[in-house]
């Protein structure tokens, strides 16, 4: 995963500002079963996944790992959260 | 596609709503920008902040003015709803977790389709909550969707 934020495009992006030190910086990916959005954390050692139907990144939690409905399916009313 | 924007402050605490975006009966908000701070004397509190969705909307609190990017826009589909308010229900899991020191200011930006978004329906939404804090700073949050 630490490379796909890079090739695919990040979910968004966030910045923090304090009073001490310079601003952080970085990126959140989404899951596209669920809409969570995570840091991004390279190597952080987490596992995380992959939906070959959606060709999007999983946040890794069991429901979203073991079946896809995409989320506009469930924004829209189609599927069950 | 309109965007707009709204702004609300309130103490942080345990399981407090700060800002809640609530759907409309057929448009869904698309929540696209998310900064947050503390108008509070500078003071090492930790808060942690979660986005939520939720099944029933909340009562009372304070009715935000909703301000569209374009002054021309229409009026916004979606409702905004301040703290402190009759607690929503939310759902178990967060789509965003903001773990915060009121000294910093957090910014966050969606990129174009990966919003967080509500589901239709007026009893359903987003909401920004303060689950825990260490004391009661006012926290500042600004919402920026679209719709």
């Amino acid at each position: 995963m630490v490379f796909l934020p890079k090739l695919l495009g990040t979910g968004g992006s966030f910045r923090i500002d304090r009073p001490e030190g310079p601003p952080i910086e970085g990126d959140t990916m989404q899951c596209v079963h669920c809409m969570k959005h995570w840091t991004v954390v390279p190597g952080s050692g987490r596992q995380r996944g992959w939906c070959l139907k959606c060709g999007g990144p999983l946040c890794g939690a069991e429901k979203c790992m073991k079946e896809c409905v995409p989320f506009e399916k469930k924004v829209y009313g189609e599927a069950p959260w | 596609m309109a965007s707009f924007r709204g702004v609300h402050r309130t103490p942080a605490g345990s399981n407090l709503t700060i800002l809640a975006l609530e759907s409309n009966a057929s448009v869904v908000g698309k929540l696209d920008q998310l900064i947050i701070g503390s108008d509070s004397t500078p003071a090492d509190i930790a808060t942690r902040l979660d986005v939520l969705r939720h099944t029933t909307a909340g009562a009372a609190g304070t009715a935000v003015v909703e301000k569209p990017d374009d002054p021309q826009s229409s009026a916004p589909a979606c409702n905004l709803r301040g703290g402190t308010m009759t607690e929503p229900t939310y759902e178990a899991d967060f789509l965003l977790e903001i773990p915060l020191n009121q000294r910093a200011t957090y910014t966050w930006n969606a990129n174009p389709g990966k919003e967080l978004r509500t589901v239709v329906g007026t009893a359903n939404g987003l909401g920004l909550r303060s689950v825990s804090s260490g004391a009661t700073p006012n926290i500042g949050a600004t919402f920026g969707w679209s719709e």
